[in-house]
């Protein structure tokens, strides 16, 4: 199945460019002046024994790089979620088989969150044509990292990735 | 004594992975606050301004 059409204007999203590089940064500006950069990082050591999709794996990541001083709403910005959205979809049309791994920084305690918002993006502006599959990773502290890897549903690796995916997570928090 | 080895060893994998993650984060953040600072960079986001701007995107 393939992805279909955006279910929204031209105007509804930021202008973006892509600067390209090793971690395929793309970067945009809000309304209000907030820079944000998108990074897809080549990830293949996550599944460094699975070499026929290991260069297919990469780190998603969003970060905030400038926000102007004063008090602005980025959570009531409706343009950034379908920015990422179409973001997202211009790299996957760089690589048919590309997939997205997406970890949710427990740094600040705020992981869950994260993973809240992200699905929330995911359910309101699924366009079809994608999985996802979620896990949780823990460290030997205990700290929790949910997980989440994306990619084409017809990707050839699918099957193999999401097997891999369980199986990685499943040995890590069973032998804590 | 095999499953103790098996024990050790999907645990350093594990470290290592997330040691390995958190390495990598710190670094993109450096160098994200270095571009950011480039004439270059602040360029690129003037033309994004413009961009949205032709866009009816505007304050």
């Amino acid at each position: 199945m393939q992805p279909r059409e955006l279910p929204f204007e031209n105007n509804e999203f930021y202008s973006y460019k892509f600067l390209n590089g090793i971690n395929n940064v793309y970067s945009f500006i809000t309304i209000h002046g907030v820079v944000y950069e998108i990074r897809f990082k080549p990830s293949g050591y996550i599944f460094k024994e699975k070499p026929s999709f290991a260069k297919y794996i990469f780190e998603f990541s969003l970060q905030l790089i400038y926000r102007p001083e004063g008090k602005i709403k980025i959570a009531s910005d409706h343009r950034i979620p379908k920015t990422v959205l179409v973001i997202f979809l211009d790299f996957f049309k760089r690589h048919f088989e590309n997939i997205c791994i997406y970890i949710c920084d427990s740094s600040d305690s705020k992981q869950f969150v994260r993973k809240k918002k992200f699905d929330r993006w995911y359910n309101d502006y699924n366009i079809g044509g994608f999985s996802k599959l979620d896990e949780t990773f823990k460290d030997r502290s205990g700290n929790q990292y949910p997980v989440s890897i994306i990619l084409r549903s017809n990707n050839s690796f699918k099957l193999e990735v999401f097997k891999a995916f369980s199986e990685l997570v499943k040995k890590t928090n069973n032998e804590k | 004594m095999k499953n103790a080895e098996a024990k050790k060893n999907i645990i350093t994998y594990t470290d290592s992975f997330l040691r390995e993650w958190k390495k990598r984060k710190a670094q993109e953040e450096e160098e994200a606050v270095k571009a950011f600072n480039t004439p270059e960079y602040q360029q690129m986001l003037k033309e994004l301004q413009k961009q949205n701007a032709a866009k009816g995107i505007a304050i």
